[in-house]
């Protein structure tokens, strides 16, 4: 087992936790974060989820992005120890820590949100996470977009740039790595998987209520069905407002849901970056539907994200 | 803030949010806002700026909207 902590590391506990039920072959207990419903507790075989790993080597560096006590961290876990691979702990999950514990071991792998993703590059004024030679990128968690996947190739050109569909319950249910937002159609077709008459996709009997639209034979996640703004019956997918945001030149952005009386909800819209909020307006007004344009633009310093390193949507 | 400053500053947002369809010049208090030229989606962006200028919220279910028809109306409920 190669699993090496920065010192003071805060996550060590949880991490050995998680390497001693393995250890054990005892299953472990983790949360769901909620978005599909009240949080519940899930027992998950680890031995089943080592076996399903697809892809490592001895060679393969990661760092650790995600909170052990979830899913995705332990998924990060189970992967490094599956293929013999180093994974390193940083001190916390502050973007900071991670950055440094990557930049200093020289980490070739990461699993992270998009959100994360974002964030790092951000902060990374000295280009200390650009000068690690990442040759495996994996997001998951939250939607990545065309312009994330584009952030992270064009930041490592050598790195494989990899989108992955996953929940607590069910697992990582889908890979795609052809450089391209949403799943082609193949991957979602097989029997298990079925788009309801509400776009929500259903695997194998499960209402993941996520929301999902097919255009050219590829598959693009709308949100799930509580975080998309009904403007007076016109769905707008928050998801859409803040891709067009990124691409007129915003470094992060969060679209949201602001109640009004006589719609039932406009769209607002904060973002991280230099552009200025009437010129982002005027751009956001060349590709937006007047319904999806932000009633409410905030240029802000930062934008929180949830303990799983997602956009705090609720 | 007075009565003044919330219907200059519900003109304004008529204004810009009818991309110049209607001139805030030519509005008064008795203008019937859905006459005007603007949907209901200026008329929420409307409320939004009223809403953010005063800091007060308006989403009170004891409110008739079928009876806020003018500019004078509306602006009443933020004073």
């Amino acid at each position: 087992m190669r699993v090496f902590y920065e010192e003071g590391s805060s996550l060590k506990l949880e991490v050995c936790n998680v390497l001693d039920k393995i250890s054990k072959k005892q299953n472990l207990i983790l949360k769901t974060s909620g978005t599909t419903g009240t949080p519940k507790s899930i027992a998950k075989d680890l031995e089943k989820a080592i076996k399903e790993k697809r892809g490592g080597s001895e060679e393969d560096v990661w760092v650790l992005t995600y909170d052990p006590k979830r899913w995705a961290g332990v998924s990060t876990i189970t992967h490094a120890i599956k293929f013999n691979s180093k994974l390193y702990v940083p001190k916390s999950l502050s973007f900071v820590d991670i950055i440094d514990c990557a930049h200093k071991n020289r980490v070739t792998h990461i699993s992270t949100t998009p959100s994360i993703f974002r964030n790092m590059l951000l902060i990374d004024k000295d280009k200390k996470l650009s000068k690690t030679p990442l040759k495996q990128i994996t997001f998951g968690g939250e939607c990545a977009t065309q312009s994330v996947l584009n952030l992270a190739k064009n930041n490592f050109p050598e790195a494989r740039v990899t989108h992955i569909y996953a929940s607590t319950e069910m697992g990582d249910i889908c890979a795609v790595s052809d450089g391209l937002e949403g799943i082609p159609k193949g991957k979602l077709e097989k029997e298990k998987f079925k788009i309801n008459d509400k776009d929500e996709l259903i695997i194998e009997g499960f209402n993941t209520q996520d929301m999902w639209k097919l255009k050219n034979d590829r598959y693009y996640f709308l949100g799930r069905e509580q975080e998309i703004i009904n403007i007076g019956g016109i769905k707008v997918s928050p998801i859409v407002v803040e891709e067009t945001a990124l691409k007129c030149g915003v470094e992060f952005a969060k679209s949201y849901s602001i109640k009004n009386p006589i719609l039932g909800n406009l769209v607002g819209l904060d973002y991280v970056g230099d552009i200025e909020k009437e010129v982002l307006k005027s751009k956001l007004k060349d590709s937006l539907s007047k319904y999806e344009m932000p009633s409410k633009i905030n240029k802000l310093d930062s934008i929180e994200l949830t303990k799983a390193g997602k956009i705090k949507r609720k | 803030m007075s009565k003044k400053d919330l219907l200059n500053t519900a003109y304004e947002k008529m204004e810009e949010v009818s991309e110049g369809v209607i001139d805030k010049t030519k509005l008064t208090p008795d203008t019937v806002i859905l006459d005007s030229g603007l949907d209901s989606l200026g008329y929420a962006q409307v409320m939004l700026a009223l809403e953010d200028y005063t800091d007060k919220s308006l989403m009170e279910d004891d409110i008739n909207w079928g009876d806020i028809r003018t500019i004078d109306q509306l602006v009443s409920l933020f004073l």
